[in-house]
């Protein structure tokens, strides 16, 4: 068996039956560099709440106790956020696509592992957002005709994402269906 | 007449555009009986904004129907409307599936019916349904044998309404809600008036008599108040929802469902759209033995939240066996289809994990209870071990509930999936309908071996869940239901903690299709 830190990003089934199934892990991990991203985006959104608190513990003296205990509770969190989230992120994603699907896995304490047949594909986009840029990163989005959210592989090269959208788009183009 | 005149509509449906009229009406009857007689300026506007708005509406309604022609060649049907916006419609002759004769009170008082003329795929939406509304019963009649398709089979009705049903019809508990609605709608309408509440005679009336009564008489009246005034609001809702409800197998390829008293609303379903059905079993439905029944299909109406919405349902509440029934018909499967379900039980993990919510869910509730009982009175500390008494029995047969409704498996071309303890929903999914796949896990989910699995449809809600399975059971159970789908995924070996990963992306992971 698989101890669950050292593996996180393994679907590790418990064997039942005599035909223990279980996912095998898609090929590629992410850039390095998107540690570097996650790690920024973790401190943009951990920031705020500590600074606001930070203020106001040294604005208004009488209710320094109160403030001051949440201030060092939120900090705490959002410490660790910025340090565990971005590794255990690394740790998780990764992604891979064949002749017949795209296959990725993605995100950290809820994990989840996406499968969409090359036939069902119906647009493929690279989306990239500032900090993303920052670190010469792009995603790809990969949608079918499910109203329950595309198959996402964000923090990939620019140029491997522009060249992936590129042949996923042209072999879900070849494939027969229509994503119905 | 001969056939190429362009013919009217009939003009007692002048008369129907006049009850346009009736609500303003009563609403400045109800404020001046209120205020006897006195009104204010800001009163005044008010009740004069709705009634020009109504007037508005009841002219433009009238000008419509003064302005629409229609007249029946030998190829088509054609439809002008409109005095500004004009409006052109044709639907051709070759192509209708269904011709409807419908009406509502309004118009059997005045001796008039709707026709609707459906037609099937092969036609944009916007033409699919051309409506004549209001021609005599006799003119419709005549309308309906020139027009209705002789060739086609004959439709078959799957279900039509039962008064019997109408018992279900509070357990649904959308009336409490609707007390809510007017009670609010008539407060803010007293609140427009410049009405104070307190002045208006029977509500102060009310208020002292209740005051007057002992402490559990005056909750417990306005709480069965409430209750009956939600039955009732649920028997009128479901009246006018469902009246002249009819649900009727066209061909083979197309369902028709057609109900509303009022507002009468027709649904043409492709059983080719059709991904699936879901049966929902709220809470009190369930006790009573019985059940909603929606369709899951494409275009009607996408990610819908609500999935019992009225807008895909092809029943009305009625009781379970009813739905199985109708649920298989619609399906196109061979009646007791549904009688051999057999669903798997997830494992126990699942049943631990429900346990730990519900005793957290009651755990949240008491914490700030003793917490402000400790610091500030005793009287909170009473309170908290009195309700845990309550809560926690009530979270543990919850926590049963949802473990033992829980439930996969295949059933013919169907994966089916129940879960849900307030609404049971037992979900069968087309399996050629599943486009993708999603394997969920958090932590405590990888901890204990299970995982919640999403098959993803191009309708509903987009997604449908199978919660808590074991990982290899849930995967053997994908691989079933869409084969092909994950077979390059899978693997049965124990242990893949050694294998090597591949670093970083290669230069180019992929090859180039060459189109």
């Amino acid at each position: 068996m698989c101890v669950f830190r050292e593996c996180a990003g393994t679907y590790n089934g418990e064997v039942s039956g005599n035909e223990p199934l279980k996912l095998r892990r898609p090929r590629h991990r992410l850039e390095r560099r998107a540690l570097g991203w996650w790690s920024v985006q973790a401190f943009v959104v951990a920031l705020p709440p500590v600074a606001v608190l930070a203020l106001l513990t040294a604005l208004i003296p009488p209710a320094r106790t109160w403030l001051g205990l949440s201030l060092g509770i939120v900090a705490a969190v959002g410490l660790a956020y910025v340090l565990a989230m971005p590794i255990w992120r690394y740790r998780v994603h990764r992604w891979e696509t064949t002749d017949d699907a795209v296959y990725a896995v993605s995100g950290w304490f809820w994990q989840r592992a996406r499968i969409a047949p090359m036939a069902r594909i119906q647009t493929v986009d690279t989306t990239s957002g500032p900090i993303q840029r920052m670190f010469r990163l792009a995603g790809l989005v990969v949608t079918t005709a499910s109203a329950a959210g595309p198959v996402r592989i964000q923090g990939l090269d620019r140029q491997v994402a522009a060249d992936l959208a590129e042949s996923l788009a042209a072999r879900a183009q070849a494939m027969p269906g229509d994503g119905q | 007449m001969t056939a190429a005149d362009w013919q009217r509509l009939d003009p007692r449906m002048l008369a129907i555009s006049l009850t346009w009229l009736v609500p303003p009406l009563c609403s400045t009857l109800l404020t001046l009986s209120i205020t006897g007689g006195d009104l204010d300026l800001a009163a005044v506007i008010t009740l004069g904004s709705i009634g020009l708005t109504f007037l508005i509406i009841a002219v433009a309604f009238g000008l419509r129907l003064l302005t629409t022609r229609f007249r029946i060649t030998d190829d088509q049907v054609e439809l002008r409307t409109g005095a500004l916006f004009r409006q052109y419609r044709t639907v051709p002759r070759d192509r209708i599936r269904s011709v409807d004769v419908t009406a509502n009170p309004f118009h059997r008082a005045l001796g008039l019916r709707v026709v609707r003329i459906s037609t099937g795929e092969h036609v944009a939406a916007d033409r699919r349904q051309l409506t004549l509304d209001g021609v005599s019963r006799d003119h419709a009649e005549r309308l309906r044998r020139r027009l209705a398709p002789d060739g086609t089979a004959p439709d078959t009705a799957l279900a039509v309404l039962r008064w019997r049903w109408l018992r279900y019809a509070p357990l649904t508990l959308w009336g409490v809600a609707g007390v809510g609605f007017v009670v609010g709608g008539f407060a803010r309408l007293l609140d427009s008036l410049k009405i104070n509440p307190a002045e208006v005679g029977f509500l102060r009336a009310a208020w002292s008599g209740l005051t007057g009564l002992p402490l559990w008489v005056a909750i417990t009246v306005p709480v069965l108040g409430v209750v009956l005034l939600g039955a009732l609001t649920s028997l009128v809702t479901f009246v006018e929802t469902w009246w002249d409800y009819r649900l009727e197998a066209v061909g083979d390829g197309a369902l028709q469902l057609r109900r509303g008293l009022f507002s009468t609303r027709s649904v043409w379903l492709e059983r080719r759209r059709l991904r699936g059905v879901q049966i929902a079993e709220p809470l009190l439905l369930r006790l009573a033995r019985g059940a909603q029944l929606n369709a899951i299909a494409t275009g009607l109406g996408k990610s819908d939240d609500r999935s019992t919405s009225t807008k895909s349902a092809l029943l009305p509440p009625a009781s379970r066996l009813e739905a199985d029934r109708v649920a298989t018909a619609v399906l196109g499967e061979k009646p007791g289809f549904l009688a051999g379900l057999e669903l798997a039980r997830p494992p126990r993990a699942a049943l631990r994990r429900r346990v730990t919510w519900g005793l957290a869910a009651v755990a949240l509730f008491e914490a700030p209870l003793v917490i402000l009982g400790v610091l500030l009175t005793e009287v909170l500390l009473h309170i908290a071990w009195i309700s845990s008494l309550v809560l926690v029995p009530l979270a543990l047969a919850a926590a049963v509930d949802a473990y033992r409704n829980l439930g996969s498996g295949l059933l013919g071309r169907y994966l089916v999936t129940r879960y849900g303890t307030y609404a049971r929903r037992t979900v069968l999914l087309d399996r050629s309908g599943i486009i993708a796949w999603s394997v969920n896990q958090s932590a405590s989910q990888r901890r204990a071996g299970v995982a919640t699995l999403v098959a993803m449809v191009a309708a509903g809600r987009g997604g449908y869940k199978i919660r808590d399975v074991a990982l290899a059971d849930g995967l053997a159970l994908v691989r079933e239901a869409t084969p092909g789908m994950f077979e390059e995924f899978l693997e049965s070996t124990p242990d893949n903690c050694s294998e090597p990963i591949e670093k970083s992306v290669p230069a180019l992971p992929v090859q180039r299709q060459t189109p």
